[in-house]
């Protein structure tokens, strides 16, 4: 598997299409990573989404419980 | 008489207050003497340049730019010295041209080991917070054909670990999300001598994307 870079080298300014190669096996590992990672990320979102729900619901009923916000807001 | 002159003297380096030789000063620029006496070789140090043409010696310098012109895995730059400009600070915008979301990882000297870095993240989505430590040296997510904006600030520390923070703009309208990120090597380096932005899936570094290389101090 081939991947395709650009490289600048700073000292001439010239930039250059450069190809590298690395192994079907590494590149098969880096996509399961990408796929992980985005999985991890999509659960994590999901975690602290039904935390801050559970969050608010209790702020609420705390507030409306010591009679600092009407009953209309649970 | 002046003729005579003339033709004894064609070439600059005959003159007497000049080299007397071009050897070895390729590339090189020419400057009074500090004695006003005479002409001499520039060293060409930033520095140097930069009181020749009045300039302040102390303003952040751009390294090098590039515009990615077809989509591709990784944009690097080379022939740094970490060493000398203290700082480095990248500017970029960035598009992913595939339908799936991926890291942007920033490499040093060309050590593409994911296991020799971490990144602590914190990332904002509305009211929701998340922080999350990974071992890998992500500095932006690019969503599945989204775009994004960020900026790396990247050092080697006094303790000679290399050390980087971002800051990263994603997904739009009211989609809209920051991303923070701090990241390390797990060991030292001796340099800063190359950086490299690659994508973890293929061609994911769309075209259009661009990167500019500041560097904070011109020694």
């Amino acid at each position: 598997m081939k991947i395709k870079g650009l490289r600048v080298d700073v000292k001439t300014g010239r930039v250059e299409e450069v190809f590298e190669e690395i192994s079907d096996e590494e590149y098969q590992k880096r996509l399961e990573e990408a796929k992980k990672a985005e999985e991890e990320m999509r659960i994590r979102e999901m975690i602290e989404r039904k935390k801050q729900e559970i969050l608010e619901r209790l702020a609420r009923e705390e507030l409306i419980k010591e009679g600092r916000l009407p009953e209309a807001y649970k | 008489m002046l003729h005579i002159i003339r033709a004894a003297l064609r070439k600059f380096i005959q003159l007497e207050d000049t080299p007397n030789s071009y050897s070895g000063l390729a590339g090189k620029l020419f400057k009074v003497n500090s004695a006003e006496t005479a002409l001499e070789a520039s060293t060409n140090t930033d520095s140097e340049i930069a009181e020749a043409v009045n300039v302040a010696a102390n303003v952040m310098e751009k390294v090098a730019e590039v515009e990615v012109s077809s989509d591709c895995d990784y944009v690097e730059f080379t022939g740094l010295d970490g060493n000398s400009a203290w700082f480095y600070i990248l500017l970029a915008t960035a598009k992913n041209a595939t339908s799936s979301a991926y890291d942007l990882y920033l490499y040093v000297n060309g050590d593409t080991d994911n296991t020799h870095y971490y990144t602590q993240q914190l990332r904002a989505n509305d009211t929701s917070i998340s922080g999350t430590r990974i071992n890998r040296p992500t500095v932006a997510v690019l969503g599945e054909n989204e775009g994004c904006l960020f900026e790396v600030k990247i050092t080697k520390d006094p303790n000679d670990y290399f050390r980087f923070f971002s800051n990263v703009s994603r997904f739009t309208g009211s989609s809209v999300e920051e991303m923070i990120r701090s990241g390390t090597k797990t060991s030292t380096i001796t340099n800063i001598t190359s950086l490299r932005i690659q994508a973890q899936g293929a061609n994911a570094i769309g075209a259009g994307s661009k990167f500019i290389l500041f560097k904070a101090r011109r020694a």
